[in-house]
């Protein structure tokens, strides 16, 4: 009898421990919610890679300064937990699945910056029910693979435009150029120098393929590795095959530097159009003078003559005494796209995080972020991230493209005969 | 090619034997540190990131003239290199699985330099200005002068290195060395001060590539890697530890991989170099120079 009333009671006290814990509901609300982010924190690319680093810091600043994210009806503060890609897609899944595992991360931004990462990184929305969000990466590869298969990939959202955007700026602003007298192509010829990464083949076949379509022949791609510096062997090729049009894209500054201050010394002749690194401003101290008159995109950060940027270099300045960027913008942009979503769900769940970002209409300092729900990827325009174009003007960079934005007009560029 | 015209493709030579003795300045550290001691050097490449480092703080920081930042930039490379041989190689050398263990440590000592790096100077690139700007235009060939100089001073140092090794005192006691250590030790040469000797001078040639290429190739805490990965490359071409090895297999890569953008385009030069290393290897296992062992 003693033992029955013994064991009626442990029953009693086990349903009133469940009903206590049911009762308050669940627990997870109250741990903080965890974002993890790849990016390149060491290497060629890490000067964008600390930069974006700190614009989600900034932003995840901002967040814990009104509490956190709210989540079922509760304040929730935000954690973000940052490893290093190293710019290998290995190294960034496994820097992932460290973080998946381990940290229990709630959704992860992924990678930030290299389209080659974010390939192999998509993979882990499916397999781990993780909602993924990329960062800077643009190949259009990463949004062929949502699109072939979307199913698969519901979890996974491209935070940056496709290379098609690229493409179209360069092809818009080549045409503009030429249509207003300035320049006049002899053979219509286009060459290419791009880093050998998905970024840089991704947007030279894009553009390549546009300007094909307008007749043009590609003459060369040369890709090489990424940061390298040393042009001369590809330059001297150029000076052999005369392009009327020389595009270089890379994501590793010394490498625009390296190639700007060769293209003056061969004194080769081409229309030369840059993609990327001018965004960064020690491109300037490292190219110097032959930086002028170059034309290029994406002109997406002017602390001159935005006021919102000048606001928000200021904050970079205050809280990480370095200068403002691109990527300090967009990492500020991304988290608060991702953490938005997580406020709009109200919950941790992977589905109702990820139709939240589909849903998303953020206005940030880079831009607005809006996906396209077809490859669920962040829609380019004047509207939604600009793509603007502008020209090395006395040191300085002038909006030349589009026409309603443009703060001046192309100067012909000293190398041109 | 040959749709290429002459005077270009004779500019073309020019760039590979400019890039190719670049390489050698390189490997020719990584073949002296393998010749004397039988080890790899793996923080070869930090020793050329600072090299640039300090050939940036002299020149920016301090204002001083490239004439003078260049040998005490060196310098001070030459110091480290002495002070990495004697703190990380030094103590595991002749004990058991040396050969593994110092590979392992200069590893170590290349990740804590990188990071080092990292933290003093942070992740933006650093340059340095040319030496000589300009330009001069030969029968339709246009080379600059800072590639000119680069040239010039990798032969002269080529030439010192060649005197050093073949006309000193250290020079015999250092080839002493790489012939028989034990020989050599029994005829009074102090082995264990040629090994760090040794090590400094292969971290001062690196210094002086990187004061070299610093105003081409900009400075970053990882500027190191993808000069020695090519080094190694030099190095098994030319004969592993053999000097004249290291600078004709860095001209050999030098040229062809030029001659290949002219030829197909700039994604293939990694192949193309690797495919005249694996030819070479086919039927000279031991390298152009390297000795067949019995």
């Amino acid at each position: 009898m003693q033992g029955l009333k013994l064991h009626r009671r442990s029953a009693l006290l086990a349903v009133g421990m469940s009903s206590l814990f049911l009762a308050m509901g669940p627990v997870r609300a109250a741990e903080p919610l965890k974002i993890g982010v790849v990016a390149p924190l060491t290497g060629p690319a890490a000067n964008s890679g600390i930069a974006l680093r700190q614009g989600m810091e900034l932003a995840a600043d901002e967040w814990n300064a009104k509490g956190g994210v709210t989540i079922d009806g509760q304040k929730t503060p935000v954690t973000v937990i940052f490893e290093d890609s190293q710019s290998r897609p290995e190294v960034g899944v496994s820097a992932a699945q460290k973080m998946i595992n381990r940290d229990k991360i709630d959704l992860l931004i992924g990678e930030a910056f290299h389209s080659s990462v974010t390939i192999a990184l998509m993979e882990l929305a499916p397999q781990f029910k993780l909602p993924i969000l990329s960062g800077e990466p643009v190949s259009t590869e990463i949004a062929k693979k949502i699109e072939a298969d979307p199913e698969k990939y519901k979890l996974f959202w491209k935070g940056d435009f496709n290379s098609e955007a690229y493409g179209e700026a360069l092809r818009d602003v080549y045409k503009s150029i030429a249509a207003s007298g300035s320049f006049k192509p002899k053979n219509n010829t286009i060459a290419f120098v791009v880093e050998d990464t998905d970024y840089g083949r991704s947007n030279a076949e894009i553009t390549a393929e546009l300007f094909k379509k307008e007749g043009w022949n590609v003459v060369a791609l040369e890709t090489v590795p990424l940061g390298h510096a040393d042009f001369y062997p590809q330059l001297t090729k150029m000076r052999s095959l005369q392009p009327d049009v020389l595009v270089s894209i890379f994501t590793s500054v010394n490498s625009g530097a390296g190639l700007v201050k060769q293209f003056q010394e061969l004194g080769v002749s081409a229309l030369h159009l840059g993609v990327y690194y001018p965004l960064r401003s020690e491109f300037f101290d490292q190219a110097g003078q032959a930086a002028e008159g170059l034309v290029w995109v994406p002109m997406q950060y002017d602390v001159e003559s935005n006021k919102e940027h000048a606001a928000f270099d200021k904050l970079i300045q205050q809280k990480f005494k370095t200068a403002g960027s691109s990527d300090h913008a967009f990492g500020h942009g991304i988290l608060n796209v991702a953490l938005g979503a997580i406020e709009s769900a109200g919950s941790r769940d992977a589905t109702k995080i990820s139709d939240a970002i589909g849903k998303t209409n953020y206005k940030g300092v880079h831009g607005t972020w809006a996906f396209d729900q077809k490859n669920h990827t962040a829609k380019a325009g004047p509207e939604f991230i600009p793509v603007p174009a502008a020209q090395i003007q006395g040191g300085k960079n002038v909006v030349i493209w589009p026409e309603q934005r443009a703060a001046g007009k192309y100067q012909p560029q000293p190398n041109l005969r | 090619m040959l749709s290429m015209p002459l005077p270009l493709f004779f500019e073309q030579i020019i760039n590979g034997i400019v890039l190719g003795s670049m390489y050698a300045l390189v490997a020719s550290g990584l073949t002296l540190i393998w010749g004397t001691m039988r080890m790899l050097n793996f923080a070869h490449g930090e020793f050329y990131m600072l090299g640039g480092y300090f050939f940036f703080l002299l020149i920016s920081s301090l204002g001083f003239s490239a004439a003078l930042a260049i040998p005490i930039a060196i310098s001070l490379v030459f110091v480290v290199g002495l002070a990495v041989q004697r703190i990380a190689v030094h103590p595991l050398l002749g004990r058991p699985q040396w050969e593994f263990s110092t590979l392992v440590a200069t590893l170590g000592v290349s990740i804590f330099l990188q990071n080092a790096a990292l933290h003093i100077w942070g992740e933006r690139f650093k340059t340095v200005p040319y030496f000589i700007n300009g330009t001069i235009d030969i029968v339709g060939m246009r080379l600059s002068y800072q590639r000119l100089l680069i040239l010039a001073v990798a032969v002269i140092a080529m030439l010192a290195m060649w005197y050093l090794l073949r006309r000193t005192r250290f020079g015999m006691a250092l080839r002493a060395t790489a012939m028989d250590r034990d020989a050599a030790m029994l005829y009074g040469v102090n082995v264990y001060r040629v090994f760090t000797m040794t090590f400094g001078i292969a971290a001062a040639l690196a210094g002086l590539a990187a004061t070299m290429l610093s105003s081409i190739n900009s400075i970053s805490p990882w500027m190191g890697a993808p000069l020695m990965l090519k080094g190694f490359v030099v190095v098994v071409l030319g004969g592993l530890g053999s000097f004249p090895g290291a600078i004709l297999g860095g001209i050999i890569i030098g040229i062809v991989e030029t001659l290949g953008v002219i030829t197909w385009s700039s994604q293939w030069r990694e192949v193309i170099s690797f495919t005249v290393l694996i030819l070479i290897l086919w039927f000279r296992p031991w390298g152009i120079f390297g000795v067949k062992e019995s």
